[in-house]
């Protein structure tokens, strides 16, 4: 097998031995390279940093497994950032994984900052329906949701007291994104009732996201990509910034292995078309 | 069972739930009519739960009859199905959902597997583009130089290696991309509008089950 041959054919134990190291070196020795702020993920923090305290946000946490990895660092930065900013939220799932999520990130960051659940803070939990779940929230919360997830009445919640329908709400955030229930928030809360709305969505679902940026949609906190950007914003280095570099490095090492193979195809047309 | 049943009160009954509920979004109606509207809304939430839990029955029947069967190479899983989906339910009503027995069951489980396939995809898609992307004729030569030129502006380094990517990889985000799923999301819509109308006036029966 000559050189262009090999070019075309690496074997898959090594194309996956140097990805494993293109991904895992970078989190043990950062590299530190720079993150440039895009537009849309500035657009999200500046909606958000702009609210007045005290203003309502509906989270729809549908953070899960297959997500976790790209849209957690965000969710915990900007759950951060609402936090800081003396915003109260209100945490939803549309998926049955949320739920989890919420237990797990909500309460650290909470209990650093300070802020008490029921008046700071609720988690209702899982609703069913996906977009009619969301019309429903919007139009009466209680008719979903007559208790919270720790069985609390939501009436005996102070802030859910304030807090009846889509009149109190003044944001909107969704998190997750391998369903429709991205485009759902858009047409439920923002067409019909003005809410402002933000996304953080997985990777594929970017580009499924930005037509409706920015007039019905916000801001867009996109991927892994996105929380490294929110977390420079608030500037709190976490997960998302320190995976950069392995992102970076592992994206290098698939265009390489691109390149490689397209040498190796036109050289051997080439070599072929002289013969 | 009579076509009354099996068809005109579904019918019936979609197309009516379906004009409540369009026409108080659209209209401003007497209380009476918008709770109703709202009631309704409310339902599909419940339906939905409903159906969720039928799923489940469904398929714990089906996968029990496998066990029953003891069917070659598909037994073991079938009961791993069974006893998963026992697992949780029964500690939610024991111990709760906010219990550290549960927490550390779903995380050590779920997380870790979920998280473990995702990761596993990895090396899968880059094995899959390295034999995929290639120069065979000028449509494949667009997408991989556009696939390039993203994958440098999602990567922080592809702006330290020359700053023109971000604005390449934006701008091909931005108008090409953007672009043509407008495109196909207002075209998609239209057509959603008017399966809506046909299923309202009565002309689409698929959702009724059997045949058209």
């Amino acid at each position: 097998m000559g050189i262009l041959d090999k070019l075309q054919n690496i074997p898959v134990p090594i194309i996956n031995l140097i990805l494993i190291l293109t991904i895992s070196v970078p989190l043990i020795y950062p590299i530190g390279i720079p993150i440039l702020v895009d537009p849309m993920t500035r657009s999200a923090y500046e909606v958000i940093d702009n609210l007045p305290e005290g203003s309502v946000v509906l989270f729809d946490y549908d953070t899960g497994p297959s997500t976790v990895v790209e849209v957690g660092a965000a969710d915990k930065a900007m759950v951060y950032h609402m936090f800081k900013k003396n915003l109260k939220i209100i945490f939803v799932s549309s998926g049955v994984n949320g739920p989890m999520y919420v237990e797990t990130d909500v309460p650290p960051i909470a209990k650093r900052l300070g802020k008490q659940y029921g008046v700071d803070y609720v988690h209702l939990g899982y609703f069913a329906g996906l977009e009619m779940g969301i019309t429903a929230i919007l139009n009466d919360i209680s008719s979903i949701y007559p208790s919270d997830v720790h069985n609390t009445p939501i009436e005996k919640l102070e802030l859910m007291q304030a807090v009846k329908n889509h009149e109190q709400i003044s944001l909107t955030i969704y998190s997750g994104g391998l369903g429709d229930q991205l485009l759902s928030w858009i047409r439920q809360a923002n067409t019909a009732y003005g809410i402002t709305v933000v996304l953080v969505p997985v990777g594929v679902m970017i580009s499924y996201s930005m037509p409706y940026y920015p007039n019905q949609v916000a801001g867009i906190v996109g991927s892994l990509r996105g929380g490294a950007e929110y977390e420079l914003l608030t500037n709190r280095p976490g997960e998302a910034i320190a995976g950069m570099d392995s992102l970076s490095l592992s994206f290098i090492w698939i265009i390489t292995l691109i390149v490689l193979g397209n040498i190796g195809l036109i050289s051997s047309r080439m070599s072929r078309g002289s013969s | 069972m009579s076509q009354t049943f099996r068809r005109y009160i579904p019918m019936a009954l979609s197309a009516a739930v379906g004009f409540i509920t369009i026409i108080t979004y659209f209209f401003y109606f007497p209380l009476v009519i918008q709770n109703a509207s709202s009631a309704l809304v409310s339902w599909g939430s419940i339906l939905t739960a409903f159906a969720q839990g039928l799923g489940t029955i469904f398929l714990l029947r089906s996968h029990a009859r496998r066990v029953i069967r003891r069917d070659q190479g598909e037994w073991i899983y079938s009961l791993v199905i069974i006893i998963s989906t026992f697992i949780f339910p029964v500690l939610f009503f024991t111990h709760g959902d906010t219990s550290t027995l549960y927490k550390t069951l779903y995380q050590t489980i779920n997380n870790n597997i979920g998280a473990g396939v995702w990761g596993i995809l990895i090396f899968a898609l880059t094995g899959a583009v390295y034999r995929a992307f290639r120069l065979q004729n000028l449509n494949s030569t667009f997408l991989l130089v556009s696939c390039l030129i993203v994958m440098l502006q999602i990567a922080p380094v592809g702006g330290v290696i020359w700053s023109g990517f971000p604005i390449l990889g934006n701008w091909i985000m931005d108008i090409p991309t953007t672009g043509g799923y407008r495109g196909i999301m207002v075209t998609a819509a239209f057509g959603l509008i008017a399966l809506g109308f046909r299923t309202l006036f009565g002309y689409e029966k698929g959702y009724l089950g059997g045949e058209e």
